[in-house]
């Protein structure tokens, strides 16, 4: 009951999927439209489960009084008052909007940013030219920068088409090697699923 | 004075602080308002956007007479069982329609995809131009190596044409690791690019050209 | 050379942020030639039937915004000089709509297009592949008839002639990609292979290698290649804006990257002879 029923519903859930695409191309007595827009509310139910778990989360952290729980309390603060303007206001809303596009906004954006200090800070620690493969990529990163970025062109004319013939041979056709790899592996993890092989998501919670 | 430039500003050097020192409360701050926000504003986009029109939209709602809709409201909010222990192997039931049915779209809709890559590399070895022929056979080779790189189901070392596939599909994967990476670091370069010309440029003013 | 490997990281950064700064203040105003993937990216755009749809598939969130933003801005001054109009959709990144409706509304304004007949924002919309495939087949259900503020979506005009998306009604997608969910797998599979649509890209700088073989193939019927790729599309387009400025960070960026590469290896091997 509590684990066969799941694993039913897995089986039954994809082969419907595969026999309304491979079977009725056309889908003419509209079942498959309709499963779609069912299996679209559901999903959408789901929309909840973060704000539960920070709820819970940072609940605790106030309960408790754990050391920086006024940081919890703020993060509350902000998702409750925030989500009660924006269902208010709908998010085009003056101050919801206000809120996204002078506070959110460049607080996201400038987390996204600080990537560039910790590539540049990695790639003078970590890129050696230890072995013969090492030194390939390592060439082939720099004609590349130097190739996209137009100072190529400017320091040595036609340098962005040496940089273009590495995106578009060695490096197309060795991505397309491994996006062939990772294809077969998407199809054998979903035969699993399907075959009821792959339980992980039956574990866990109430076990 | 633009507040909002101000208060964007604030929020782009309280981020920077983060550079100088990883535990820093002014960090610490932004980063939970920030966690808050974002998690806040996505409750207030579904209600608007999708929640509120199941229930009351003009069409396709329950309002509208859908009362079908009822199974997957029903079935959707099962899923929160799983946050009170004695219920929450209930919170199975939703996640594994879940898991097979987005099983079912990989082996429904994938397959095309993939052997459109796969017809795409049955390449012309005689073209008219030399460059043409010779891109064409580095595109080929770089391939079956890469491929080869990848099997492991045979030893490596089991025949001279896994031994040369694998060491050139090794190769090529250097190649395009490379390429990757030197994209990534111009990626994150022009997204901070973005950030500082918001600070010296929106805010002070100061961008040339 | 020792002192080299014992730099602190924060003294690397602090020129970080000296160069970029430097270029704002004082651009340097490279050329950019075009190439060839921008102007198949512009032409196949160019050729469309004038009041066709575009659907702009904004899988894109914030973080990506510095580079995705500016291509949809682009499209936008495009689609409308050439009378197209454009529908604002995404079923994976909640941001996404939001940003490129931003974009687009001021765009509009400029050049006197009106919200709901020239262009309109269906937002974001939950379940990802399902929706994907399900706009194919009922868009105004799958949007739940209704846009980004909650307005009901059939009292618009440009809605008429959306009902789903096909040929028959969507004469192209552009779909931004920042890696996974995006355009390679989830608007190719579930929505312009089943369909036949043409699909135009506009790829974050980091993803292009990968994405490089669906170009080759003619999945991606054209692509923008990352920031370089939005600015050389943006002189196209002739509205030179934001990714044409960040061309000078990425040279300046790619020069400090290479020199600092060089630096660390140069030190590493007069250290190590020494040592041997």
């Amino acid at each position: 009951m509590r684990k066969e029923i799941p694993m039913i519903l897995t089986v039954l859930a994809g082969l419907f999927v595969i026999v309304a695409k491979y079977l009725f191309a056309v889908d003419q007595l509209g079942w498959f439209t309709t499963a779609n827009r069912m299996y679209q509310v559901m999903y959408a139910m789901f929309f909840l489960l973060g704000v539960v778990s920070l709820t819970i989360v940072h609940g605790k952290n106030i309960q408790r009084r754990r050391s920086k729980w006024i940081y919890s309390l703020i993060l509350l603060i902000c998702m409750y008052g925030y989500g009660i303007l924006t269902i208010q206001q709908t998010v085009e809303g003056p101050q919801a909007n206000w809120i996204y596009n002078n506070i959110l906004n460049p607080t996201d954006a400038t987390i996204f940013a600080l990537l560039a200090f910790f590539i540049t800070s990695a790639a003078y620690r970590a890129f050696r030219v230890r072995t013969r493969e090492a030194t390939v990529l390592m060439i082939t990163a720099v004609i590349v920068m130097l190739g996209v970025a137009p100072i190529g062109d400017t320091l040595i004319h036609g340098w962005n088409n040496v940089a273009r013939w590495f995106m578009d041979v060695p490096n197309s056709s060795a991505m397309r090697g491994i996006a062939l790899g990772a294809y077969l592996g998407s199809f054998a993890v979903a035969l699993r699923i399907l075959l009821g092989l792959e339980r992980a998501h039956l574990g866990g919670a109430g076990q | 004075m633009d507040w909002g430039i101000l208060a964007g500003a604030i929020c782009t050097i309280a981020v920077w602080t983060y550079l100088a020192d990883h535990q820093n409360p002014i960090w610490e701050l932004i980063q939970h308002i920030y966690i808050g926000l974002a998690y806040g504003w996505s409750i207030g986009y579904y209600w608007h956007t999708y929640i509120w029109p199941t229930f009351t939209g003009n069409k396709d709602s329950l309002a509208a007479g859908q009362w079908v809709y009822i199974i997957p409201i029903i079935a959707g909010l099962l899923v929160y069982t799983r946050y009170i222990p004695s219920i929450a192997w209930v919170a199975r039931y939703p996640l594994s329609l879940a898991l097979g049915w987005g099983a079912g779209y990989v082996l429904g809709f994938t397959p095309a995809v993939f052997i459109g890559q796969l017809t795409n590399s049955f390449y012309d070895l005689w073209t008219d131009s030399v460059s043409g022929t010779i891109n064409n056979w580095i595109l080929l080779l770089t391939l079956l190596g890469t491929v080869m790189y990848f099997f492991f189901t045979i030893r490596r070392d089991a025949n001279p044409v896994m031994k040369g596939g694998v060491w050139l599909g090794r190769w090529a994967i250097m190649v395009a690791l490379g390429a990757a990476f030197g994209n990534t670091v111009l990626y994150r370069y022009n997204l901070f690019y973005a950030r500082m010309h918001y600070i010296l440029g929106d805010w002070l003013h100061l961008a040339g050209g | 050379m020792e002192w080299a490997l014992d730099i602190d990281r924060r003294w690397i950064w602090a020129i970080i942020f000296i160069i970029i700064g430097a270029v704002i203040i004082h651009p340097l105003g490279l050329p950019i030639t075009v190439s060839p993937d921008t102007q198949k990216f512009y032409d196949t755009i160019q050729k469309l039937p004038e009041g066709s749809i575009i659907l702009v598939g904004a899988s894109y969130d914030i973080g990506a915004q510095g580079e995705i933003t500016p291509m949809v801005k682009a499209l936008a001054y495009q689609a409308f000089a050439h009378n197209l109009r454009l529908a604002v959709f995404d079923a994976a990144w909640v941001n996404g709509p939001k940003l490129a409706g931003q974009a687009i509304d001021q765009v509009a304004k400029e050049m006197g297009k009106k919200y709901g007949v020239d262009w309109i924002n269906i937002g974001y919309k939950p379940g990802s592949s399902t929706t994907y495939q399900l706009i194919t087949q009922d868009l105004i259900s799958a949007a739940k008839n209704v846009d980004q503020t909650g307005q009901s979506l059939d009292q618009f005009p440009i809605m008429k002639d959306l009902p789903k998306v096909d040929k028959d009604h969507v004469a192209a997608i552009f779909a931004a990609d920042i890696g996974s969910p995006g355009a390679g797998d989830a608007w190719l599979p579930y929505v312009s292979q089943p369909t036949g649509i043409p699909l135009l890209v506009g790829s974050i700088t980091m993803s292009v290698a990968q994405n490089k073989p669906y170009v080759a193939s003619g999945q991606f019927a054209a692509m923008l290649a990352g920031s370089r790729g939005a600015a050389e599309y943006e002189q196209l387009v002739g509205h030179p804006g934001a990714a044409a400025a960040q061309q000078d960070g990425q040279s300046l960026a790619a020069i400090y990257v290479t020199l600092l590469i060089v630096l660390a290896n140069v030190a590493w091997l007069t250290t190590r002879k020494k040592a041997a």
